[in-house]
């Protein structure tokens, strides 16, 4: 039964695999991503790394999906051209809505997988697995003593990746004043001096918000403009000022 | 689980290789990080399966499941800084396909 479940995981893994390379759309990609992570962590489960599943879970298809699945919202590419044009948007959509149904039916299974491998299934009486699991094959404590005695140096390690990880994604994706995302805030004004014409704002050096340049940066000319803005504002906050009265009103 | 570590081992095999695969075919760059995060999938089930491999009953062996701990934690940490490249990449281009990012192969 357990063997069964572990072969037609194991294709499920293969197809939603097979998926993520294959799709047009990087939402159904995304999606079959989250198919094929689940199945892997039902996989961990039959092989009694049940921490190792909850892992999978919690971080893979939790964490990083997320992670994903915002990034592609965010992007909003079912409309750019790094689409293929023969994707209609409902065949996309029919798409994603396998895809994450079939991830629904793979966390079922796994967890129907989880009452398979514990000590007091009848079912696996005779595995190896089983007793491995009866003494304790992966429990939690065993997996933290490892990690805080002949672990500990990469543990202390992976402390440092996190936090380095934390600003350096901060660097990156911080939208600078000045840089504009995409179209979507093409309402705002033109140039940083001019937030929303109030002097007593604009001469300010530090104004998060009202940098944002009106026009989309659709090129790497033009998006190299917002810097020279930039690099502007630094020089004073009184030519800021007259900057701001002289063209406060045609931006707008 | 009665299964051979062979098969476990296979499965790893064809996922790392469709990962490769499309790591090395697709140009959409969310794809591209979605392959990578296949192939540190497959190296998890491969850690994972040395793991089991040599582990008997009276003899615990959690090496390869506290590394694989340990690539799931780098995972995280690239597909971070891989989806924060991704939107400053979009910010500057308006695009996410990587055969337009080749101003610096001349």
């Amino acid at each position: 039964m357990a063997e069964l479940l572990f072969y037609f995981l194991s294709a499920a893994a293969l197809i939603s695999a097979l998926g993520v390379v294959t799709s047009k759309s990087p939402m159904a990609s995304v999606l079959a991503l989250l198919g094929s992570l689940v199945s892997l962590g039902g996989i961990y489960l039959l092989a009694g790394f049940q921490f190792m599943a909850a892992a999978q879970l919690l971080v893979y298809a939790g964490a990083i999906m997320v992670l994903f699945l915002f990034v592609v919202m965010l992007l909003n590419m079912t409309d750019i051209g790094a689409l293929d044009e023969h994707s209609t948007r409902s065949f996309g959509m029919r798409r994603m809505a396998v895809a994450t149904l079939a991830a629904a039916g793979l966390a079922l299974v796994g967890m129907a997988a989880s009452t398979l491998t514990s000590s007091s299934s009848p079912l696996l009486a005779k595995g190896t697995d089983s007793e491995l699991v009866a003494t304790g094959y992966d429990n939690l404590q065993s997996i933290a003593a490892l990690l805080s005695s002949r672990y500990v140096l990469p543990f202390q390690a992976s402390a440092v990746l996190l936090l380095a990880t934390m600003i350096g994604v901060l660097v990156l994706a911080k939208r600078r004043r000045g840089q504009n995302f995409d179209g979507q805030t093409s309402g705002q004004p033109v140039l940083p001096l001019q937030g929303d014409g109030s002097p007593s704002e604009a001469s300010q050096p530090k104004q998060p918000k009202a940098a944002l340049p009106d026009q989309p940066a659709s090129s790497p000319q033009e998006s190299a403009e917002p810097d020279l803005v930039h690099s502007s504002t630094k020089k004073g906050a009184a030519q800021s000022l007259a900057a701001t009265q002289t063209q406060g009103g045609q931006g707008l | 689980m009665n299964v051979p570590n062979e098969h476990l081992l296979i499965l790893a095999a064809l996922l790392f290789g469709i990962g490769v695969a499309g790591f090395l075919i697709r140009r959409n760059a969310i794809i591209v990080l979605a392959s990578i995060e296949l192939m540190l999938n497959a190296a998890n089930l491969t850690l994972i399966t040395g793991s089991r491999m040599h582990s008997t009953a009276g003899n615990l062996n959690l090496d390869g499941a506290v590394f694989s701990i340990f690539v799931i934690l780098v995972a995280a940490a690239e597909a971070a800084v891989g989806l924060a490249l991704i939107i400053a990449l979009y910010r500057l281009k308006q695009t996410v396909d990587l055969d337009s990012v080749s101003d610096l192969s001349g």
